[in-house]
């Protein structure tokens, strides 16, 4: 249903419509300026660069060229605050990698992104023509109005002689609307008319005028669809490096640990082996028996590190019967008394790779509740949460303790490679956890490509 | 070691060539008949059935999948065979595999790490419990309960939680008192101090005192 314009809400919303009118004139006068200032400069700049290209001093010109038609941009952006419009928000101005910073990479970076570009045809050929335009409409309505409004006060200032009193032309034109007026009531009546016809008008003129400036803006100096593009592509880019990066620390140790564990072992074993085959030939049985011995505890303790290392690499119970049960399984033997709510069909809406991540998130977080934080009871919740489509988009991992609280994202706590892990699938991390207690953390985690 | 009239008959289920072998020739060093041995479960009920077999020994991670085929062979034996032991060997341990197996109540099952195996001694006396009856848990599962359930347990002596782990690997008190070189009335001693400290009914048979634990360290 909707409501009928009352009069009295017609009269009101005019009322409004006229608030804007002074920051309307006052911008569609002052872009003006700019625009002509702008035409000036960056058609110098840009041109003489174009023509001295072949020099090498011909690139810096363009480029500064660009860089003061950012400048323009932003000033006319700025301008435009004036017209009560919603602001216009900055476009990314560095769309490629900025950690590249090479000479010609970063004196050319202008010249690969678009919006420089626009800008510059914004400020040396849009606006210019747009402003004359709206310039022009905007001086006609003004003067029209305020001047047709105030002739009968400063008309009695000009010089009358016959030729100039035009209301006697009109006058003898419709005789039977003017017959018996005079000249002066004629050309005031007709100047008021114009004047009231102006005013009226003007608050939708230079409302008008004002929205196509702001709609040209936006579209040629404002944000575009296809940087929000361009920033979810940086986002994953950096997902994928600190994926990339934790799982380089994690295999670097890994490795370490190999090589300080069961493969030390392993040679230990084989020369233990070498001696106990010595012994057996000399026909040495109780020194061999000992040297057997010994090299059982060996093999025992690589077979113990073995299982440690690759358990931590993929826990067995995850492997055999999926995330729920290696959730609950984990709550069953976190120290500190864990009730763990897993989502129904969790194991079927995660995928592997995020199962395994969630594994060690959960882990980690227990065991921060029972290192760190001195709690006595933690919940643990593992849900799904559907996108506004209904599907399953997001695994959101909970862990919550009673305990003292003060847990920091900044450093220690080993929350800062939790961090990085769950960056690494393009999730969030949060830590709420007040002095005093309690702690909430919580992963959240996209379970599709296309949410983020 | 009294010989048995008639040797124990195992049938072994590994996927692992290397380990079949070795198991093989394992339990000819003990004096068992390897009945059968195979590299999947498939048919299980009907391979051990027509083994005659006393004991099935299983691998958890089998094909098809390489998951948990080796528990629920173990499970569905232990429901259609109830005669015949089970005594699963793993490279790693887990509670809740611990806990299923042991969920019937029944006894006759083992559940334990390959490593113990190298110990023929441990190994065969592991064997002949599961095939007497008993409960055989891997000490590594009985930690790992233990460390899940501070409160309790924590007001025990250490020679008492000695006692509790042992109790829980489903030793008899004879086996509890030669491993830890103690005399078998200092051992029923320290075994009611624990069921008095952990709540819990003290029960003559070595079995259900075993299950008792259990229930009590799964919470």
């Amino acid at each position: 249903m909707t409501i009928a314009p009352t009069p009295e809400r017609r009269a009101r919303s005019y009322a409004q419509l006229w608030r804007a009118v002074p920051g309307n004139a006052v911008y569609l006068l002052a872009v003006f300026v700019l625009a002509m200032t702008a035409i000036g400069v960056l058609s110098g700049l840009f041109w003489s660069g174009i023509g001295t290209l072949v020099l090498v001093i011909g690139l810096p010109l363009v480029v500064l060229a660009l860089l003061v038609a950012r400048g323009f941009g932003i000033a006319d952006r700025f301008l435009l605050r004036l017209t009560g419009l919603p602001p216009i928000e900055e476009p990314v101005w560095t769309q490629d990698d900025p950690t590249q910073n090479g000479f010609w990479r970063t004196l050319t970076r202008p010249i690969r992104n678009g919006h420089y570009w626009s800008s510059l045809l914004h400020g040396m050929i849009i606006n210019p023509i747009l402003s004359t335009v709206t310039f022009a409409l905007t001086v006609t309505w003004l003067s029209v109005s305020l001047g047709g409004l105030t002739f009968w006060f400063w008309g009695g200032f000009l010089p009358r002689d016959d030729d100039s009193q035009w209301g006697r032309h009109v006058a003898d034109f419709v005789p039977w609307l003017f017959g018996s007026w005079s000249p002066w009531a004629v050309e005031v009546t007709l100047y008021l008319i114009a004047g009231i016809l102006f005013a009226v008008t003007m608050p939708w003129v230079l409302g008008g005028l004002a929205a196509a400036h702001h709609a040209i803006a936006k579209g040629m100096l404002g944000p575009w669809a296809s940087d929000d593009l361009a920033a979810r592509a940086r986002a994953e880019a950096a997902a994928r490096s600190a994926a990339v990066h934790a799982e380089d620390v994690s295999l670097r140790r890994l490795e370490r640990e190999i090589h300080d564990g069961p493969q030390q072992r392993l040679v230990r074993l084989q020369m233990d082996l070498a001696a106990l085959e010595r012994r057996a030939d000399g026909g040495d049985a109780a020194a061999a028996g000992e040297l057997a011995r010994e090299a059982r505890l060996q093999a025992q303790a690589a077979l113990d590190e073995l299982r440690a290392l690759s358990s931590g690499v993929a826990p067995p119970l995850l492997q055999d019967r999926g995330l729920s049960a290696a959730l609950v399984a984990l709550g069953e033997q976190s120290p500190v008394p864990a009730t763990v709510e897993i989502a129904p069909g969790l194991d079927e809406a995660v995928p592997a790779d995020v199962a395994r991540s969630a594994y060690f998130i959960v882990a980690e977080l227990l065991t921060n509740a029972a290192k760190h934080a001195e709690a006595t009871g933690v919940v643990v919740r593992a849900w799904t949460r559907p996108d506004a489509q209904g599907g399953v988009a997001w695994l959101d991992l909970w862990v919550v303790d009673n305990g003292r609280g003060g847990a920091q994202l900044s450093s220690g706590h080993g929350l800062e490679g939790l961090r990085e892990r769950v960056q690494g699938l393009r999730g969030t991390l949060e830590i709420d956890s007040p002095v005093g207690g309690p702690t909430k953390a919580g992963a959240h985690i996209p379970l599709r490509a296309d949410v983020s | 070691m009294p010989a048995s009239p008639a040797p124990l008959r195992v049938v072994l289920v590994e996927d692992s060539l290397l380990l079949r072998e070795g198991l093989v020739r394992l339990f000819d060093e003990a004096g068992y008949v390897t009945a059968g041995a195979f590299a999947d479960a498939d048919d299980i009920v009907a391979r051990v059935r027509d083994a005659q077999a006393d004991v099935a020994i299983l691998d958890v991670r089998l094909p098809p999948s390489f998951r948990d085929e080796g528990i629920r062979a173990a499970l569905e034996l232990r429901a259609t065979l109830p005669d015949v032991g089970v005594l699963v060997l793993s490279q790693y341990v887990e509670g809740v595999y611990a806990r299923e197996l042991l969920a019937d109540g029944t006894g006759r099952v083992g559940y334990l790490l390959k490593d113990r195996v190298t110990s023929l001694e441990d190994f065969t006396e592991a064997v002949r419990r599961v095939h007497d009856g008993g409960t055989v848990l891997d000490p590594l599962v009985v930690r790992s309960l233990l460390a899940a359930r501070p409160d309790p347990v924590a007001l025990l002596t250490p020679r008492e939680r000695d006692v509790l782990e042992l109790m829980a690997e489903g030793r008899s008190n004879g086996s509890i008192a030669a491993r830890l070189h103690i005399g078998v009335g200092a051992v029923e001693k320290n075994i009611s101090a624990i069921f008095q400290k952990l709540g819990l009914e003290d029960s003559p048979s070595d079995h259900r005192r075993v299950l008792a634990v259990l229930a009590f360290l799964q919470g």
